[in-house]
């Protein structure tokens, strides 16, 4: 097992409260497999994320859990350890590819930056000048294989000087650059046109191929999701509700929540006559009810909601956090 | 990343927008006035201006001494908590043996009036310029607004002390002097938030209505502008009143024995060595009554104008 | 590319370097009354001869256009006329008191950036923590302080009261130093006269953090909001994702950017530097061209008030024309 968070719990301290922003959050990653976790804006997927990386933004807290890579815990790792394998075994990219990129340094300065401080080059070119010439080497084919246009040019160029899909593929060049064994992706490809994002989704798979790269990919797009992840975790109110093999939740999603969010993909099959939408908006995370946090815009909902609810282990690896499911549990997941 | 963020004026929509910044205007005092009360410095800079605003107005009835009455016997005399103090000149008297407390006191309404009178005369040749700048356009716009950048490119005190060094010293010299400048930032404000402003739907909605231009700057623009005056204003009273007492010290502003807070405190440089509470005390006077106009300032910031608001 | 963006903003100044001349000349001459009469009456002790020289420095039997075309055509000559007083052309006098304005200034501003970006970047990244509320308490200080009384408070602390500084001058009477440049902290090293350089820094010491005082204040409160926003970036978040150490994300890859606007904010306060100068000059009695120009005032020196100002308006354009081409090399958007 390449990654297995437990029972992460993330927290911010406000003064109106605390705001549970990653609660209970459990899952597994295995070596080259591709993740999905899904959820709507402000379910705490991205603090998820951030969570692993220890990046989480004050008054944010991780208060309790354990994120093992490769068996060894993260949060006990000392700040100094911390740093070293951010980049180098953890790689992250951004939503937004326009503000990811630092407007004051050249783009493939950036790159560079990254094998530079992981030392890449180190020993094998002692003098400055070579290692620095191995290392523009290096970054020019990362920009080629993200698929950077005359990358020898573009090299010296800055952020605003490239366009938004350009600017998403110098950031995968600088995540890739010290050979990740996990990417983190969040929302990678939203604030793209959407022939740019395939393409970028594209070249993530392409590198998940060629590389056996793991990808965590953050989605608020259940089809984007469908598409290219071999699991799903759906998050709700800072909880994953559902977990499972992809096929598996699209074909029969059980959670109420997954099924709205399912029903809320507009499609061009004419089996669906319209939209479904969930009803309700999403709820304050200050504001939370007592039980199941979805119950109040549930159509399902019933008395026992109102106790907290576990999440559930079914079969194949499914697991559900929702009362009607208790009859064919296994178990209760950690 | 998904972080909770306050709503900036430009996500509101139009309508919002103008209705928030409408409301703050005046309509609704009672909100205003609970923001303030619970912003702390904001209330302390305002009752210490209130209490300069009081010693201005009943300085004279309720000073012990006249504070300019010469007493040759009495000079240089230290507070009365120091050796050789007495109660009869609590902080002491100057060169002249007149009494530095009621010297300080009256100094109080000079520096207010000519903090207040600037800043007025500032902002009603702003506002004026700048509305009809910003609404008309076209040569007078241009012709305005180059002559404000010339202005602007001019240091402050550099400019106000050649302008007394020409004009001479004086009360209401001074006002000239400061006002020459003064109205150039309340201008470009005012003209900024005009174009601004006009491109908004309300503006299109009055014309329609058949509405004058008058009534549309009258009515329809300047309540949205007028949080952002008032914070200038505040801010820029602050900085009138070092002004007045930078020239003053220089002796260029008032001129001693007039008892102006600047003037005192150059009168107390040529005694440093024997009468450090001259300088000392006056100066004081200065940065406490500043300190208060600027919390002040700030904290209306804070409260009336949205968009100057500082991430914290 | 850059070249071209420099040379505008050069061709930019031109008309206001202009327009700032006629202001000046206009302020002078268009003050009510003949302003002989109003020299000879604030002045009382006016010559003949004086009156004369006036007249005829200023064209004043010509039309005010005519005045204006001379007035414009003797400046771009660098012919600022002749001091009433001194009876040496204004030129000389003012390269004269130049250099000690122009050291003053550099410690200044040079104390001011020193203390005020560390402190700025602290208090953004200790955001509320003691250190930040502290250090902007200090910086409202700064900001209401009247620099003449900060300048008289230091010298009763720190030299009446505890002798450790003195009051006034460049340089001790007792220290002989020979003259390179002008500037005596560099003499003082060219000549490697120790004794001279420990006097010309203990001579500084006050004017400068007088000076520098109120631009500490105005710089650090911007640095640390700029930083604030700054910190807030995606690209922040990114630099750390990348591994980068604490001190690199915030020296290397949030103040780069925190520099743009506080870059924009130092030259406007070149403006208070300046004019705060001719109020320190005057309180430590420093021999510059502040002190000249407000001794001057009394005495009703006109050509010599009217140089030194022109000076001291141009040396704000060029300030703002560096702070312009510092910004393109800063920020990469505007250079290409």
């Amino acid at each position: 097992m390449l990654l297995e968070v437990n029972n992460l719990q993330t927290y911010f301290e406000l003064s109106r409260g605390t705001v549970k922003a990653v609660d209970q959050v459990s899952f597994k990653l295995d070596q080259g497999e591709i993740m999905g976790l899904v959820g709507e804006s402000g379910c705490g997927k991205s603090m998820t994320l951030l969570s692993l990386l220890r990046l989480v933004p004050t008054p944010g807290k991780i208060v309790g859990g354990e994120i093992l890579f490769e068996g060894q815990d993260l949060l006990k790792k000392s700040s100094r350890e911390m740093t070293k394998m951010r980049g180098k075994d953890l790689a992250m990219i951004f939503q937004d590819p326009m503000t990811s990129l630092n407007p004051v340094f050249k783009v493939g300065e950036q790159i560079r930056e990254s094998l530079h401080i992981h030392g890449y080059f180190q020993e094998s070119y002692s003098g400055g000048s070579r290692r620095l010439k191995a290392e523009k080497e290096r970054v020019i084919e990362l920009m080629e294989e993200v698929g950077i246009p005359s990358p020898m040019d573009r090299y010296y160029e800055y952020p605003h000087q490239f366009s938004g899909g350009m600017q998403q593929r110098a950031v995968i060049a600088i995540a890739l650059s010290c050979e990740p064994k996990i990417l983190l992706a969040d929302e990678p490809t939203t604030a793209l046109d959407v022939t740019i994002q395939a393409q970028i989704l594209s070249l993530m798979e392409k590198i998940n191929q060629s590389r056996g790269m793991a990808i965590i990919l953050v989605t608020h797009d259940l089809g984007v999701a469908a598409e290219f992840c071999q699991r799903i975790c759906v998050m709700y109110a800072g909880q994953i509700i559902e977990q499972g093999q992809t096929d598996d939740i699209i074909e029969e999603p059980l959670h109420p929540y997954t099924q709205g969010l399912l029903n809320s993909i507009p499609r061009l099959v004419p089996d669906k006559p319209r939209l479904q939408p969930i009803r309700g908006t999403v709820p304050s995370l200050l504001e939370l009810p007592e039980g199941c946090n979805f119950m109040p815009r549930c159509d399902r909902a019933m008395e026992e909601c109102r106790l907290p609810q576990p999440l559930l282990e079914l079969q194949n690896g499914r697991r559900v956090r929702c009362v009607l499911y208790q009859a064919q549990a296994k178990g209760e997941g950690e | 990343m998904s972080q909770i963020q306050p709503i900036s004026p430009d996500k509101m929509s139009k309508r919002d927008y103008y209705l928030t910044r409408l409301r703050l205007t005046g309509k609704n005092f009672k909100e205003f006035m609970g923001k303030m009360s619970r912003n702390p410095s904001g209330m302390f800079g305002l009752i210490i201006f209130l209490f300069f605003v009081f010693l201005a107005i009943a300085g004279p009835y309720i000073v012990p001494k006249d504070p300019m009455a010469i007493s040759l016997t009495d000079r240089l005399l230290p507070p009365f908590w120091m050796e050789g103090g007495s109660r009869e000149h609590l902080l002491g008297t100057d060169q002249l043996g007149m009494d530095l407390f009621s010297r300080i006191i009256a100094g109080t309404r000079i520096s207010l009036l000519i903090g207040v009178l600037t800043v007025s005369i500032s902002i009603v040749i702003g506002t004026v310029l700048g509305l009809l700048a910003g609404y008309y356009r076209g040569i007078l716009d241009t012709v305005l607004a180059r002559f404000a950048d010339l202005l602007l490119s001019f240091p402050w005190l550099i400019f106000a002390i050649f302008t007394m060094a020409v004009i001479g010293p004086g009360f209401y010299n001074l006002v000239f002097a400061l006002t020459f400048k003064g109205w150039v930032g309340f201008f470009r404000l005012v003209r900024g938030d005009v174009m601004a402003e006009k491109t908004k739907e309300y503006v299109d909605a009055a014309k329609a209505l058949g509405q004058s231009d008058l009534n549309i700057m009258a009515r329809e623009i300047m309540p949205n502008i007028l949080n952002s005056i008032i914070v200038l204003g505040t801010l820029r009273m602050g900085f009138m009143i070092i002004m007045e007492a930078s020239l003053s010290f220089l002796g260029l502003g008032i001129q001693y024995p007039e008892p102006a807070w600047g003037s005192i405190v150059n009168i107390g440089r040529d005694h440093m060595l024997s009468a450090w509470w001259i300088s000392t005390f006056a100066g004081v006077a200065i940065l406490v009554l500043v300190l208060a106009i600027n919390m002040l300032g700030e904290s209306l910031r804070d409260i009336l104008d949205p968009r100057l608001r500082r991430i914290e | 590319m850059q070249l071209a963006r420099i040379i505008e903003r050069i061709l930019i100044a031109i008309p206001v370097i202009i327009g700032i001349g006629i202001i000046i000349f206009l302020i002078m001459r268009l003050t009510p009354g003949d302003p002989i009469d109003i020299m000879m009456g604030q002045a009382g002790h006016v010559s003949e001869r004086e009156v004369e020289l006036l007249r005829e420095q200023w064209h004043l039997d010509e039309s005010l256009g005519v005045q204006l075309g001379y007035f414009l055509k003797d400046l771009v000559q660098g012919d600022m006329g002749t001091s009433f007083t001194k009876g040496r052309p204004v030129w000389d006098l003012i390269k004269q008191a130049l250099p000690a304005t122009v050291e003053l200034a550099f410690f200044g501003a040079f104390f001011a950036l020193l203390v005020a970006i560390p402190i700025g970047v602290i208090s953004a990244v200790k955001q509320n923590s003691l250190i930040d509320k502290i250090s902007m308490a200090g910086a409202f200080f700064g900001i209401c302080m009247p620099i003449f009384w900060l300048g008289i408070l230091l010298i009763i602390i720190f030299s009446i009261n505890l002798g450790w500084l003195p009051t006034y001058g460049r340089i001790s009477y007792d220290v002989n130093l020979q003259q390179v440049t002008g500037f005596y902290v560099l003499d003082s090293i060219i000549t490697g006269n120790w004794p001279a350089l420990v006097s010309a820094i203990k001579h500084l010491i006050m004017p400068s953090i007088t000076l520098g005082f109120p631009m500490a204040a105005i710089v650090a409160r911007v640095m640390r909001s700029s930083m604030l926003e700054v910190l807030r970036n995606d690209y922040v978040v990114m630099a750390r994702a990348k591994g980068l150490r604490e001190y690199t994300v915030i020296v290397k890859h949030a103040m780069r950017n925190a520099m743009i606007p506080t870059v924009t904010v130092i030259g406007l306060e070149v403006g208070m530097l300046l004019g705060g100068n001719m109020i320190v000059e005057t309180v430590f009695s420093w021999p510059g061209l502040g002190r000249l120009v407000v001794s001057s005032i009394f005495v009703r020196d006109y050509p010599l008030v009217q140089g030194v100002v022109i000076i001291y308006a141009f040396t704000f354009v060029a300030a703002n024309l560096i702070v312009d081409i510092l910004y393109t090399y800063l920020n990469p958007k505007i250079s290409m």
